[in-house]
This record gives C-alpha cells, structure tokens and sequence, in this order.
C-alpha cells in the first residue's frame, strides 16, 4: 500500500506509533455489542500507513473494510456476555515533516471541481446556512482559498475559548459560536460550518498529536484543486502543519462520520463509564494488549 | 429413509389447552372488564326499573352520580352522567370496558367471541343519538345483556366443549356427580 | 347503469390503452353492472362489518383499534403472468438462499464486504452454522409492481419477518362471501396455507418425541401493528400463540413454554418478531446449537438490507447459473461516489429508501413529494448516503377502487406482495396471487403501514 507521499518525503520523513485503547463498562451483563472502530491510520496527504492491529477483550470477530471516506473500519461484534468491552489498537505510520508549500487559487477556481458538490453540505453538526453572514464578513474581501480558509481558522482561534466540559458531541457548530467556547472538536465544526459556508469544500480530520499521551484531536481539511486536501488547525491556530504533527485516523463531513468507537450494545442496563486514550511516539514501537491496559489504568478522560 | 413427521402435537392438543402467563394475564383482563360492564348495566337496570315505576324516594341524579364515583370516574363539565357511564371513552364507561375486553380477546379467544364483542360494542356506535334517558339506556343495556350471553355461550362451546347449561342441567349434573361417587366409594367401603 | 372511472392512469390493470376493458375483467365489470350501485353499496357496508366484526386489524397506533380497509373488486392475474413471477420468485428465492449459506460457510464474494460488513443484519456469530437442510430462508414475501404487458418488476425483498400472508387470504375470504356474484366464470388457483406451512414445520423440526413436534408462534403481544396476522395464522395452524416471557431456554438448551400446567418443550418456533435475545434470551442459541427449530432463521436477514438487494441478479447468475427471470426496479450504491453524484443530480425523479426501512418507513418518492422534504432528503443522503439507496421512480400499474358514495371506479397505484415458502425438502412453493396493496389517491407507497388497502388477489387457472 504505496500512498502518494508527496515530493521529499522519503528524505523528511520521521515514523510514528500509537497506541489507543478504550473502555467500556455496564451496569448489567451485554449479550452483545456491536461496534465500528475508526482509529486505524490512513493514506495520502503526507501519510504513509505502515501497520496496525486490533484486539477486544472479550475477543470478538473482526471485519475490516473501507468506508466512503477510505477511512480503515473494522467492525468487532462481541458475542460473549461480559460487562466490560476494551479495544485497543495500535499502529504505524510514516510522516512528512515538510509542511507543505502550495500556490494560493481562487475561491471561484473551485465551482467545477467534484469535492464542491458533497464537502459542502450541511450536516446535522454543522449547518453552513446558519453562519453565511458571519462567514462572509470573515472573509471579508479575501478571493484566494488558502486566504479565505486561513482567516476562518484564525477567526476560530481568536473568538472561541478553548474550555472542556461545557460542549459535548451533540454540539453544533451555530452552538459552538453562541457559547463562544469549546474543544477542537467544536472549533473544526464551526470553521467547517463557516468554511462551507462560502463554498470551500472541506472535511473533519480526526487523529492523534504526535509525541503526547492524551485524547483524540480534531482538525480541518479544506480542498485544493491543485494540492489535494490541506489542513488548518483552529484549535492551534496553525495553518499547513507539516503532516509529523498528527497520526490521522479518519476524515469526514464532521464528527458522526469518524467516532472513534460507535455501535450498539443489547443488555438490561446501561453503559456506567468510559475511558479511552492515545499515546503517541517517535520511533517504532511494538505494544501488546497488556500495553494497552496499562496506559488504561492512567486515563481519567472521556472521550470527546 | 426419510419418514414424514406427524402432525405438531399442538395441534391434537388444542391451542386453548396451553394456558401461558400471555393468555392466563389476558383471560384474566378479559373477565375483569366484562364484569364491570356487566356491574355498571345491572345497576343501571335497577335504576331504570325503579325509575319506570315512578318510585317517589328515588334520588336518579345521586345515585348515577354515587354509581360513577364508586368506579372512580368523574363527571366531565357538560357530559351527562349517564353519557359518561354508557359510551364516554374514560377507559371505565360501559363501552369502553367491552373495547378493552376485546383487545384482551383477541389474544385469547376463538374468532367468534371477537365477533360477540363486535356486535355489543356495535350497539353503542350504530346509536343515531345516545340514550337520554334512563328508559332508553336500559333498552341499550338489555340488548347487550344477550349478546353478552351469546358470548358466555361461546366461551362455553370454545373452551368447555360443551353448550351453556340451564340451571335445571346444572343441578342434573351435580345430582349425577354425587351418584356416581357413592357408586365409586361403595365397594372400597365392602372391602375393609 | 354505466359505471365511470375517474383519471385513470396511463397503466391501467383494469383497462387497455385504448381504453378497452381487458377481457379478464369482463365477469367482474358485468357483476358490477348487473348489481348497481344500491346493491354494491350495502354489500361494500356489509365488507366493513364483517371487517370490524372479525377483527381484521392493522394497527397503526395501538391505542386506536382499526380495522383493515379492503376493496372487494378483485385484482385478476393471467395465468400466464403468474407463470412468470412464479418462477421469477422461486429463483430468486433460492438464489438468496444459496448466498447466505455461502456468506456464513465458505465465504462468498458477490456482495462487496463494505457493503456486507457495514450491514446491521450481518452476523459474524452465524458463520459456521449450518441450519437444517441448509434453509436459510423459509417464508419470503416480495413486493412486485407491474409496468404493463405482464412486466412485474421487483421492488424489493422482505426476509426478516414478512407479514401480510393473512391479509390475501382474510381479504379473499371476506370478498367471496359478501360478493359472490364476481367470482361467477372465473377458474381461480387454489392455495393451502396450513399445510404448506405445517409441512415446512414437520420437515424443519428437530427430532421430537414421540408425540411430534411441538410449534408456537411468537408474538410481540396484541397491540403490535400485524398481531390479526399472529392470531389468525395460530388458529389457522394449531399453534399457540405465545409472548417472549412466555418461553425460556432449560438447562438442556432445549425452549420451553411455562404454562400453567407446567413447562412444555417446544421443537417449532415461528417467530413474529425481530429481537430473539430481547424476547427470549438464549433462543438463538438454542438454534445454532440445534435444540430448536426458527422460522425465519437467523441469518437471512442480511439480504433484507436494501442495498443487498443490488447484487441479488448476481447471486441468480453465479449460485444458479441462470439468468433472471424478473427484472429488478434499477438501484444506485450511494456509497459509490459516483452513483451518489448522479443520485444527488437527479434526485427529483428517485426513490430514497433507508437501507434498514420495512412497511414503508423511510421510503421518500420524491416526485410525489413536497419541496421542503425534497431539501431535508437532499441533506440526508448527503451526510448519511451510507444508510440509504436511490431507486429509479417506476410508472407502475394502477387498479380501480369502487367508491360507493360517488358511485364510481376510482384508479389508486397497487403493487403485488407475493409470499413464497421453502421447506427441508427443498420444495418451494409460491402462493398464487399475493397481497395486492392499494396507495392512497395520489401516492405510489402501498404498504399498509402507510394506510393503504387491501384487494383481493386471483390468479386465472
């Protein structure tokens, strides 16, 4: 699985590993839980994936295939009774640490291009419609795509405060603004709401930081009809990060398309608690189920 | 070789045989709403009669209004209380408990006692104008008094196998019983 | 008297294209004339009664009891048409059957995994199993929609608990004793549900004892939309009808019926609902394991996703060597960019149709439908293409409707379910006629879920 690395990437290029494990624990017994698991590494855009693997405990069945994004998914369906689930992933990949060098386009530029016609809708998280004046007076005169994308990102950056607890994964983008504060997952939801609000087709990336143990983060692809996807990060304020500052896992309208975990569970009682967090490191690095576990034991995080 | 099974045995059996928690819960629903019906029509009946007979003591506004109390059901600004025990859907008016009986029906009952039920709760709905007057409601309550007694004897033919018994029969039969345990009892009573 | 017919639409089962009676409809058209419209009237009356009287429900709020609207003017099938969908059902049948097994046996590459593995009905635990003479698919109902000159084309394939067997032949029995006067000169096919299904049961069970086997029907309890269906077919075949707390799964693995008699084993269940582990914990167990017979099995349901569907003429070339005999309505992959394209482009002439829907739930006709619901469908396929597929708007046939009060024959769209039954012996038989489900003016969606009603079915012998 050769992916299109970009030009020098086999010369800037660094290897990293992860680890990502979660847990869920119930009231009551589950007769069985059914999940989708997108926390596998992708391709493209400065990407290389290496390797990964996947194990649940109880054990379940795994059926890996790829979703309309090319994201990695693997289903697991537990079907012994049991009243905890733990999945854990880990995997490999090769990154570029150029950031990226490209030629600004027009906005207008991108009306025949076919990512216009889907990476533009509205979802149920992120509305363009609600946020069009807003967007417009944003951008202000800016006729350049990577002009117009890099004001919303420092527009996002400099008005929502970055604050956890006050927004969860139900938040919508129009939300996300009236509060003025969120996490990263909130602030790619309202440049991607503002984004596509005039015209820039653009996606939800959902990975890890490199080199920090922690939680998920989110960031923003716009689309460049020369360059492919480029990201911008409003959490961090960053334009055209070089691709060594994320592993990216999946990409998509917003963050319904690329949960973490997401699925079903049959059983009498509720789900009580869950844990889930990432570890990532320069280098390669094998870890096991036990590995897993044990980082378990030190995260207090709810996934967001 | 391959042999044909026989038939499910459920079949031989009769489904009426089985009785689960489902229908044992639907027969007992069943019974429960038919006898409110039954009980608020009797009453009525009375009170229809002594009515009739222009009986001087009798208070009918108290006591239909006493009548629907003891069931627990007011009387809504602008109803009647005789609209309210007859045909209003309060889930205890006379035609609301031959509707509830006949959801509990159908879990349990041959085809026909559905029918029965149809045809009493049919009395109430076919009406041109509700019964106004006590006169008119026992007349109503009359007629599904018999179709109520058609479904006794439904029930009687679907889960008895037999047809109702007069109350002469029934006496026959028990006179009978005892005959036969004497019959029985005698020659154990010879042999000690 | 001359009876009209009002806006009748451009494939008509009652008329030609010049406007001509078709010659199979001559007895009932002179029936329909000789009674005139008082006698039809109190006869139409007298079907609602009978209706309401015999408790031929379809609920669609269970705290309103309502009876099943039924037009007794019959929709009559040619022989030679059914000869055609006979076949065309069987194959497509067992063709489906042949796909499961391989699905869940040796492994299967007709269907794309993506497709397989993202659908909810696909059930890893199942593979491996081996189900009593390889029957996957027992009873199996198909809607069919005809576009004239005997041209039946499928819309779709209900595996999981199909219902409305009863509702043909409650609508038949009602029509033949309250309008005698249309089946006069007609040969029609005669159908025998009780054994079909009884012998299904016998040839599925697992050995039983001496007395043979035992069969109940599981049902999700009287206020459930089909519980006519579950009551008429328990009196029908003998079984007794029972809820999930009404059974459980012994030590021995075996399914029991707590009755007040004491507990009953039972060899046979022929469930109506989906949940087995919600109902009866340990049911599919017992099954895989062979204590106890289910019918529908598990498993089947995977080709009851709306876009399994797609690769059905595919299972028919590779599992059967044949080619299809009925043609299948065309249906885009939305999760197929490019098919989401040309589905996004021509949106106003498509049907969306939810992947997991049945009895008409998440289906949008979208040419039937307003602008508003246009934009909210547009927004749902765009961010969820992954639950739904896109169908070609087929300009099927419609059928009259006698309307007592305007004294006229109204035309109202009508499709064809058709039930087809599988047993152990690899039999599978398919019932002459179906269930002819009549849209509400000005629909195209038939289900009686969406209130349409029912028309008596005949097949000419």
């Amino acid at each position: 699985m050769q992916a299109d690395m970009g030009p020098g990437l086999s010369e800037q290029a660094v290897v990293a590993s992860y680890l990502y494990s979660a847990r869920y624990e119930y009231s009551q017994a589950v007769l069985h839980n059914d999940n989708q698991v997108r926390v596998f590494p992708r391709d493209g855009e400065g990407q290389q994936a290496l390797h990964y693997e996947i194990w649940t405990q109880p054990p379940s069945r795994v059926l890996p295939f790829s979703d309309r994004f090319g994201n990695q998914v693997n289903r697991v369906r537990a079907v012994e009774h049991h009243t905890q689930l733990v999945v854990a992933t880990t995997g490999r990949v090769r990154l570029s640490t150029l950031a990226p060098y490209v030629e600004d386009v027009s906005i207008e530029s991108l009306r025949e291009v076919p990512e216009s016609f889907e990476y533009t809708a509205a979802t149920v998280l992120v509305d363009p419609l609600r946020l069009f004046e807003l967007a417009g007076e944003v951008i202000g005169g800016a006729t350049g795509l990577i002009e117009a994308a890099r004001s919303v990102t420092d527009w996002v950056h400099g008005h929502i405060h970055y604050l956890r607890g006050t927004t969860d994964v139900t938040t919508t983008a129009h939300e996300v603004l009236a509060a003025g504060e969120g996490v990263c997952q909130d602030m790619a939801h309202l440049a991607l709401a503002m984004m596509r609000a005039v015209g820039l087709p653009c996606r939800y990336a959902s990975g890890l930081l490199t080199d920090q143990v922690g939680e998920t983060h989110a960031w923003v692809e716009f689309f460049h009809p020369d360059a492919g996807w480029l990201a911008a990060d409003p959490t961090r304020g960053r334009m055209l990060p070089p691709a060594s500052d994320y592993v990216k896992l999946a990409v998509g309208l917003d963050y319904t398309d690329v949960r973490p975990i997401s699925g079903t569970f049959l059983s009498k009682g509720a789900a009580a608690h869950l844990a889930a967090i990432a570890q990532v490191r320069f280098g390669e690095h094998e870890s096991s189920m036990a590995d897993a576990l044990a980082l378990l034991d030190d995260a207090h995080i709810v996934p967001r | 070789m391959t042999t044909t099974n026989p038939d499910p045995r459920s079949m031989e059996l009769g489904v009426d045989r089985w009785l689960t928690d489902a229908r044992a819960y639907n027969l007992l629903w069943l019974g429960r709403w038919l006898e409110r019906a039954y009980g608020i029509a009797r009453g009525l009946l009375w009170l229809a009669q002594r009515d009739a007979e222009g009986d001087p003591n009798l208070d009918a506004v108290l006591m239909l209004h006493t009548a629907a109390a003891s069931r627990g059901m007011s009387v809504p600004e602008g109803a009647t209380t005789l609209d309210t025990l007859l045909v209003a859907r309060n889930g205890a008016s006379v035609r609301a408990c031959l509707e509830s009986a006949r959801y509990n029906a159908t879990f349990v009952a041959p085809v026909e006692l559905i029918q029965n039920l149809a045809d009493a709760i049919a009395l109430f709905e076919e009406q041109d104008e509700q019964p106004a007057t006590l006169a008119a409601a026992g007349d109503l309550l009359r007629r599904m008094l018999e179709i109520l007694d058609e479904a006794h004897g439904t029930v009687e033919q679907a889960w008895f196998h037999s047809e109702p018994l007069s109350e002469e029969e029934v006496y026959q039969r028990f006179v009978q019983q005892q005959q036969q345990q004497q019959q029985q009892s005698a020659p154990q009573a010879a042999g000690e | 008297m001359v009876m009209r017919t009002v806006g009748e639409g451009r494939l008509s089962e009652w008329r030609d294209d010049h406007g001509r009676l078709h010659p199979h409809y001559a007895g009932v058209a002179s029936a329909l004339e000789q009674l005139g419209p008082e006698v039809l009237a109190e006869r139409w009356r007298q079907s609602r009664r009978q209706v309401a009287r015999d408790g031929f429900t379809f609920y669609l709020d269970p705290r309103e009891y309502r009876t099943t609207p039924i037009d007794m003017l019959p929709r009559v099938i040619p022989a030679e048409h059914w000869a055609q969908i006979s076949a065309g059902v069987a194959q497509r049948l067992r063709a489906i059957n042949r796909f499961v097994g391989a699905l869940y046996g040796d492994g299967q590459d007709v269907v794309p995994n993506d497709v397989v593995y993202s659908c909810d009905y696909f059930l890893p635990e199942a593979e491996g199993f081996r189900p009593p003479s390889d029957l996957w698919v027992h009873i199996y109902g198909i809607d069919l929609v005809h576009l004239g000159d005997g041209r039946y084309v499928i819309l779709e394939d209900n595996l999981r608990v199909p219902s409305g067997i009863t509702y043909q032949m409650k609508t038949l029995e009602i029509a033949a004793r309250q309008m005698p006067e249309f089946a006069e000169g007609y040969n029609v096919l005669p159908y025998d549900v009780r054994e079909t299904y009884l012998e299904l049961f016998r040839s599925v069970a697992p050995d039983a004892g001496p007395d043979g086997p035992v069969a109940v029907i599981l049902t999700d309890g009287k206020f459930g939309s089909a519980f006519f269906e579950h009551r008429y077919l328990s009196d029908l075949l003998g079984a007794p009808l029972v809820e999930g707390p009404d059974l459980y799964v012994g030590h021995d693995g075996r399914v029991y019926a707590r009755t007040v008699d004491g507990d009953r084993a039972v060899d046979v269940v022929y469930r109506r609902i989906q949940d087995l582990e919600i109902f009866v914990p340990g049911l599919r167990d017992a099954y895989f394991a062979g204590k106890v017979a289910l019918i529908n099995g598990v498993g089947a349901e995977v080709a009851d996703d709306k876009l399994v569907f797609l690769w059905v003429p595919e299972m028919i070339r590779r599992y059967l060597g044949e080619e299809p005999i009925l043609e299948q309505a065309p249906s885009h992959n939305l999760l197929d960019a490019e098919e989401r394209r040309y589905a996004h482009e021509n949106l106003e002439r498509l049907v969306i149709k939810s992947r997991r829907g049945y009895g008409g739930i998440g289906v949008y006709v979208m040419p039937d439908l307003g602008e508003e619901t246009h934009a909210q469908v547009r927004a749902l396929i765009l961010s969820k293409p992954d639950e739904f597929i896109a169908q070609e708007t087929l300009d099927f046939s419609t059928h009259v409707v006698y309307d007592e009060e305007g004294e006229q024959l109204e035309p109202r769209y009508v499709d064809l379910r058709v039930f087809a039954v599988q047993d152990g012996e690899g039999r599978v038989s398919v019932f002459p006629g179906g269930l002819t489900r009549v849209a509400r003016a000005g629909s195209r969606v038939t289900n009686n879920s969406s209130g349409g009603l029912c028309k008596p079915t005949w097949v000419l012998a």
